[in-house]
């Protein structure tokens, strides 16, 4: 467990490192040594406050495909793993489809689903939705189907059913690996929801729409304030369920695939 | 009370592997006295582990019969009436010390008969009450023995197998665990098995030793522990102690030579 001290002590390398980061690309812009294509912080931050309405405007479609999508790639993935563990004999079949559907480029997906959809948050979700899927999936898998024989045979001695089995021990036995897809499904997500605003699936709004307006404008700060949003976005996913991991998961991590 | 409680009658067990079938037990039969220690000991491949999954119902014998109570041992596995101690502890890393030895409990779907001692009693008994909402990973590799004891003795069985439930550990913790657990045998009244590949374990703990000789696993000789209980660890001193333990390694490794 980590103390209270080695959390600050972390806290304080990483931003003091992202502050030493932005105080030489602020430097290098003040310059002019930076590229013609790459905005300065202090040019982000004042194309943040003026056009504070705008973002808002196109980041609230965005964020709640995304959550739309990273649900559906949720249940649609605790499906297909229960499907997996349930009836035999389908894993191989199952997991290749799905490793061949993860495969698809998500930006030729798009123009696919406008055609069945029409441009809109459905387009949007789907995406986000596609591109969460896989990671949650190979979490479930990989944890439900690891087995050790000491601990079967502990649920076998205990005359557990498959219930009490699948509920006192595989699930909790997963939940570390569950997690991690999950974490990665909510940046994922994001991104996705993103892709398919750049692709056009979105129709007028969301801040991938909002990043194609700029760059075709050749607004370079606008660019860049679209990029770091859709970027803190994602991280914020990825935060918000590292969060919720820990406090459903307060063992050790570490200790879970011992016999202990 | 001297009754038989278990009887392995003419037990044969082999494994079957690609290669080759190994006979693991070769036409073994035992009789174990209700309320009696019985130390299982013998070379690496004489089947006494294999024995104490025959008798815990986790494999099925090949030939021959085994009885608990006169019923076969799958009656006693389901009523609960059988504790096992694994070599390793297999503690449930999500589980706090309480709640892992709650869990013969959960499975077996009762919350506590009368005569039957509670799980903080158990915790006290094996005197880890301090630790009681310890996770496993937080505990010594002896504590963690410890509450894979109180584990074994939460549905209060009449039977207590044992599978080498100390060699992993050091001597000291080791001698001391051999004490506690006489003490809890004690005051617990179960038929116990031990197996141990350690000769002193066996003679310290056990009113019977069965000696067995490997390759195929047979019953070498059974000898008789006659010291006064309750034992104490200044009898590992004395020179009754010492024949016995040279009785046990004349038939150790009189029976080696025999078989090589």
């Amino acid at each position: 467990m980590n103390s209270k001290k080695e959390v600050l002590i972390r806290l304080g390398t990483s931003l003091s490192g992202l502050f030493v980061v932005v105080a030489v690309w602020q430097f290098l812009g003040m310059r002019n040594a930076l590229p013609v294509s790459v905005a300065s912080p202090s040019q982000i931050v004042d194309e943040m406050t003026e056009r504070f309405d705008t973002l808002w405007f196109h980041a609230g479609p965005t964020v709640s495909a995304s959550l739309w999508g990273f649900f559906w790639a949720t249940v649609a993935s605790f499906v297909v793993a229960s499907v997996i563990v349930l009836v035999p004999h389908t894993a191989g079949s199952l997991y290749n489809t799905a490793v061949v559907a993860s495969s698809i480029p998500l930006i030729a997906l798009t123009p696919v689903l406008v055609f069945w959809f029409e441009r809109g948050p459905t387009v949007r979700i789907i995406v986000a939705a596609v591109a969460g899927f896989f990671p949650i999936l190979v979490g479930c898998i990989q944890g439900l189907g690891r087995a050790d024989k000491a601990t079967d045979e502990l649920f076998t001695q205990i005359a557990a059913n498959k219930r009490q089995r699948f509920f006192h021990l595989s699930l909790p036995r997963s939940l570390p690996y569950i997690f991690a897809g999950m974490k990665a499904a909510a940046a994922a997500a994001v991104l996705g929801a993103v892709i398919a605003e750049w692709a056009g699936g979105g129709g007028t709004r969301g801040l991938g729409q909002m990043m194609t307006n700029a760059l075709f404008g050749f607004n370079v700060p606008l660019t860049w304030l679209t990029i770091l949003t859709t970027a803190a976005l994602s991280l914020a996913a990825y935060g918000a369920i590292a969060l919720i991991e820990r406090l459903v998961v307060r063992w050790d991590i570490d200790e879970n695939e011992l016999a202990l | 009370m001297s009754a038989d409680h278990i009887v392995v009658d003419h037990v044969t067990k082999t494994f079957v592997t690609k290669r080759r079938t190994i006979v693991a037990l070769d036409d073994v039969s035992l009789r174990f006295e209700s309320g009696e220690f019985v130390a299982l000991i013998g070379p690496s491949g004489c089947g006494k582990s294999t024995m104490l999954r025959l008798i815990a119902d986790i494999m099925e014998p090949t030939e021959g019969a085994i009885t608990i109570d006169n019923e076969p041992p799958a009656a006693a596995r389901r009523d609960h009436r059988i504790g096992f101690v694994f070599q390793d502890p297999t503690l449930l890393a999500w589980r706090t010390v309480i709640d892992n030895v709650r869990l013969p409990l959960q499975i077996a779907g009762s919350s506590g008969e009368s005569g039957r001692q509670t799980p903080e009693e158990l915790i006290e008994l094996v005197g880890l009450h301090s630790f009681a909402n310890a996770y496993p990973g937080q505990l010594s590799g002896g504590m963690r023995q410890r509450v894979a004891i109180a584990r074994a003795l939460a549905l209060r069985p009449d039977v207590l197998l044992m599978d080498e439930p100390f060699g992993a550990l050091d001597e000291i913790t080791r001698q001391q665990l051999n004490m506690e657990l006489l003490r809890i045998w004690v005051e617990t009244r179960t038929t116990a098995v031990l197996v141990t590949h350690s000769i002193s374990e066996a003679v310290l703990m056990a009113d019977r030793i069965v000696v067995l000789s490997a390759h195929p696993g047979r019953v070498a000789q059974i000898i008789n522990v006659t010291l006064e209980r309750p034992r104490r660890i200044d009898q590992m001193k004395t020179q009754g102690f010492f024949a016995i333990e040279n009785q046990v390694r004349d038939a150790l490794f009189g029976a080696e030579a025999a078989a090589s």
